[in-house]
């Protein structure tokens, strides 16, 4: 079934095909630390300085996405994506860079045509973050899943097939450290904006 | 979480400020094997403290200049590259010594010996007992207990499974407990500074 879907028909197999994007990705906060306890900071009085939060910088990301026509004005698509950006730290002694924060996913989903140039998609697929062991990340990262939500443009410049595409992606975001000093897992939303070509479509 | 803050009086807290990298210089022992054992005993104790440095609060690094570091870590038989006299260590087993000027509550510099006028950044001493160094396990553990009192842990824990225990430390890595009371310690307002 799988192999049925993949090869499609001979008409949709010509038009397969593959996007390489480039772009921005900017990420919601991955921790909010409270630090200590109700009673604790009680304890602690004022001079207790408060929380701490864990935020990638604006980074960059990059996408290869491979894409197979199923029917008129519907795409399958299989994305492998990477990005990089900064992890940074602050509290109330200001902000403080901490290490890059690498991640890789991937998503298959699908793409449908609003209008010849406009396009929705949708996918899910899982993430990962590469990274120092250090702090947060002292035990390893672990996949979490993701979903991933798109609209998009597309049209041909001097005779090259390019799209720019805005992005969605929502994740879980725990680390094995943040486990063991029974932090919970929270919500991560990551926006990107991308614009890629078709490298090798002549049509 | 146990007690963190330095028994003046009041009890204050003594830390770095957040973000800072504070560098050890590990004397040279009385022979390379005993310097080599001081030196992959910071090298583990250093990876475990830093580990527990979340947010960035901290990074424990070697300096392999005294006239760069801020800590000094030697053997008791060992004269250290600073002048002592002033705030001399009291030798145990493994001991963190500094002294406060609780005029500017800031800790002492200790002179550097081969350089008595160049400004030292030197405010802290951590000694370990000459005779310890027949149990690297051992001396491993006391380096890794001394460098929490470096980092602020002006106290001891009561509980004997916790690295920073009063007693001969046991434990070969910071507990749950250690790496709590280090993380609150560092979200505290600091009222002493090395």
């Amino acid at each position: 079934m799988l192999t049925a879907l993949l090869v499609g028909t001979p008409a949709a197999a010509q038009l397969q095909n593959v996007w390489l994007r480039a772009g921005v990705v900017r990420s919601t906060r991955l921790v909010e630390d409270e630090i200590a306890s109700g009673t604790l900071r009680t304890q602690l009085g004022p001079g207790f300085t408060g929380a701490a939060r864990v935020t990638p910088t604006v980074g960059i990301a990059g996408a290869a996405v491979y894409e197979m026509p199923l029917r008129a004005g519907v795409a399958l698509e299989a994305v492998l994506g990477f990005s990089h950006a900064q992890l940074n730290a602050t509290d109330a002694e200001g902000s403080r860079n901490l290490h890059s924060l690498n991640a890789l996913h991937g998503t298959l989903g699908f793409r449908s045509d609003v209008t010849r140039a406009v396009h929705l998609s949708a996918g899910l697929g899982a993430l990962r973050y590469f990274t120092a062991r250090r702090g947060i990340f002292a035990a390893g990262s672990e996949l979490s899943p993701l979903a991933e939500a798109g609209a998009g443009a597309q049209g041909r410049i001097g005779g090259k097939h390019v799209q720019l595409r805005a992005l969605i992606q929502a994740h879980r975001f725990g680390t094995p450290a943040l486990r063991r000093v029974d932090a919970q897992s929270g919500g991560v939303l990551r926006f990107s904006v991308q614009a890629g070509f078709a490298p090798w479509r002549r049509q | 979480v146990y007690e963190f803050r330095l028994l003046t009086t009041p009890a204050r807290v003594l830390r770095w400020p957040s973000g800072s990298v504070i560098r050890v210089h590990i004397a040279a022992g009385p022979s390379a094997e005993r310097t080599a054992l001081l030196e992959s005993a910071f090298i583990n104790a250093a990876a475990r403290w830093n580990a527990l440095a979340s947010y960035g609060e901290f990074q424990l690094e070697r300096a392999a200049d005294a006239r760069q570091a801020q800590v000094v870590l030697s053997w008791s038989d060992v004269a250290p590259p600073v002048d002592t006299r002033g705030c001399p260590p009291v030798i145990r087993q493994g001991v963190t010594t500094f002294c406060v000027d609780f005029n500017t509550l800031r800790l002492v510099p200790y002179p550097l010996v081969n350089d008595p006028g160049a400004p030292s950044r030197i405010t802290m001493l951590v000694t370990i007992l000459a005779t310890e160094a027949s149990s690297p396990a051992l001396v491993e553990r006391l380096v890794m207990h001394e460098l929490g009192h470096v980092l602020g842990l002006a106290q001891h824990s009561p509980n004997t499974s916790d690295l920073m225990w009063n007693g001969e430390p046991t434990a070969s890595a910071p507990s749950v407990r250690d790496a709590s009371t280090v993380q609150v310690l560092y979200h505290v307002r600091p009222e002493i500074l090395p």
